[in-house]
């Protein structure tokens, strides 16, 4: 019985064919670069390296922009029961913002800011209100 | 146990509640009282009223407002019934 042929000899590529695959390569880069000239080449790769780094233009820059008061908000309700917080201090907060957009929304900037000043001045009673009842509560609890 | 009383800020919010069925913000009840009701105290008020189950608050949230909902206050049958009684034992509520 005959023995079946082995054909992983047949498979493997030899050393000279990989380089004369390599000498192909090489010729054929240098026939490119011989009709391109240098300055070409540079000034095409500087052009793709410009497109990476700057931004797309039809893609505005955004930004999230909160409403006045969430810093804030977040503070206080770490501060507060959150029922003190919910009864106290987040209808100022609310009442703030909403006032806010409606100053931005009339055009009245300076108007706007000043709201936020008197906003954030307005928590504090809640705030303190809040803080003693919380107080008052650990107290009794205890 | 909360204060089964209203006081005067609080009969005052009771009888703007009342008149007004649908409900008002904390703002608004500031600007009808004319300056006696403060923005600074109006929701610690407002809250004590809560406590006393004299005031129930609704959020609503608005899709076209970005920020917080702002709650809307409305008296209760219980409020309702403590205003009548002050009012009966002839209460004054100063300015109103």
């Amino acid at each position: 019985m005959d023995k079946p042929k082995d054909h992983r000899s047949d498979a493997i590529v030899q050393p000279e064919d990989l380089r004369k695959i390599a000498d192909e390569l090489d010729s054929a880069t240098a026939a490119l670069l011989a009709t391109l000239r240098r300055s070409e080449i540079v000034h095409g790769l500087r052009v793709k390296a410009e497109e990476r780094a700057a931004p797309d233009p039809s893609v505005s820059r955004s930004r999230v922009i909160l409403p006045p008061g969430s810093g804030l908000s977040s503070v206080v309700r770490f501060l507060l029961t959150r029922d003190a917080y919910r009864r106290f201090v987040k209808p100022v907060i609310a009442d703030m913002q909403h006032e806010y957009i409606e100053a931005i929304a009339a055009g009245e900037t300076w108007r706007a800011r000043w709201i936020v000043v008197l906003g954030h001045l307005h928590i504090v009673p809640g705030w303190l209100y809040g803080l003693a009842a919380r107080a008052i509560k650990r107290i009794f609890t205890a | 146990m909360a204060n089964p009383f209203a006081a005067g800020t609080e009969l005052m919010i009771l009888r703007f509640l009342r008149d007004e069925p649908a409900g008002m913000y904390g703002l608004e009840l500031v600007s009808a009282s004319g300056g006696k009701l403060k923005r600074g105290t109006i929701y610690v008020t407002l809250g004590r009223l809560q406590e006393k189950r004299f005031v129930r608050s609704r959020v609503k949230r608005d899709s076209t407002h970005p920020g917080l909902p702002r709650p809307r206050y409305t008296v209760t049958a219980l409020g309702e019934r403590a205003l009548a009684a002050a009012e009966i034992m002839g209460v004054q509520v100063a300015g109103v």
